[in-house]
């Protein structure tokens, strides 16, 4: 094309200027964004790509624990909400104190290399209580509770955290966030 | 030293919100004149820079680092302008006023004569037309990398830069700029 006709250097060097950033604007940038993060926090506790699932039963041995698993795989299905004291007099107790009682957790993570739960119980710590995969995407873990209210959430890849969708849900915190819940009856 | 954008958008990634101002002051003169020009209304352009923004921080886990952020926030901008632009459709063609030009603070009264008919032009031709000589030109990038920001071939985006030269050519004729 032929631009002799246009003083296009001048077009371009008008079209160029810049304007300058008003110390408003980015505060109402930042506003947004923080409250973008806040919100954020909650999204990931409630569009979950994955469904976690709870269950609660003694850990009777690796055979029954596959049992449950398929059992999740096939029906998802709620085995139980807490430890029968007949199953924990059967079972291997994991380390933890006379007063304690074995709780399985487990949640369907598809696609997760790694899941933690974290937990009032570990001081929220993610390397506490890594969950093992028993299946494709199947994630488990046992850990031995005091009897009591407990809240809890899992840990996808380090950074995802999840409650779980079949549990109680806690008020949010402070940072609008909903923990998942676990009672634990004491043993009788 | 200025932080690279990659380390900004990790500290960010990584927890760090407060640092999402850093490239908040890095790229918004440029994102605002990329949006005055695209929409020609101050209020329109601020709206559209700040949701851009707003967008990208919220969509910093889909960002990948090959790509220059720059390229990345721009392309979301440009989203952004064309849903407000189909809003208003071509009622920016007829009106256009001085305050959304970015350098009216500084520009005497003949010269925002001048800068206004400019804008009247550009807005007058199609948002692709428009979209695709601000990238070249004002962004100053390559066809390449217009080509990949907008989603259309390089020989298609040669093609609009090409058309939205001709057609500003012939409506700043009779202007300080012919």
């Amino acid at each position: 094309m032929s631009d002799e006709h246009l003083n296009w250097e001048q077009i371009e060097r008008e079209l160029k200027t810049l304007p300058h950033l008003e110390p408003r604007a980015e505060e109402r940038i930042m506003q947004e964004v923080r409250a973008t993060a806040r919100r954020g926090a909650r999204g990931r506790l409630r569009g979950w790509l994955f469904q976690p699932y709870r269950v609660t039963i003694a850990p009777l041995s690796a055979l029954a624990g596959a049992a449950a698993v398929v059992m999740l795989v096939v029906g998802a299905l709620w085995l139980g909400r807490g430890m029968s004291e007949r199953g924990a007099a059967e079972g291997t107790r994991p380390e933890g104190s006379a007063g304690t009682q074995p709780i399985q957790f487990v949640v369907m993570a598809p696609g997760a290399s790694r899941v933690s739960l974290v937990g009032d119980f570990n001081g929220w710590d993610a390397s506490a209580h890594p969950l093992q995969q028993v299946a494709a995407g199947i994630w488990s873990v046992v850990v031995p509770l005091e009897p009591g209210r407990h809240e809890y959430a899992y840990i996808l890849d380090g950074e995802r955290w999840i409650p779980d969708a079949s549990a109680a849900r806690a008020p949010e915190d402070e940072f609008g966030i909903s923990n998942s819940v676990v009672l634990v009856r004491g043993s009788s | 030293m200025e932080s690279p954008d990659q380390e900004l958008v990790r500290r960010v990634s990584g927890g760090d919100v407060e640092a999402y101002v850093l490239l908040v002051r890095r790229y918004y003169p440029r994102c605002l004149r990329l949006a005055l020009r695209m929409l020609g209304d101050r209020v329109e352009a601020e709206e559209a820079v700040q949701d851009a923004f707003v967008r990208a921080y919220g969509a910093l886990e889909r960002y990948e680092e090959r790509d220059l952020f720059a390229a990345w926030l721009l392309r979301i901008l440009l989203n952004q302008c064309r849903t407000l632009g189909a809003k208003r459709r071509r009622r920016e063609a007829r009106f256009v006023s001085a305050d959304a030009l970015p350098e009216a603070a500084d520009a005497n009264p003949p010269d925002i004569h001048h800068r206004i008919e400019l804008q009247r032009a550009l807005l007058q031709l199609t948002p692709e037309h428009r979209e695709a000589i601000l990238l070249r030109y004002v962004e100053d990038m390559s066809y390449e990398d217009a080509a990949r920001l907008t989603g259309v071939g390089v020989s298609a985006l040669k093609m609009r830069v090409m058309r939205a030269k001709e057609q500003l050519r012939d409506l700043l004729k009779e202007s300080r700029y012919e």
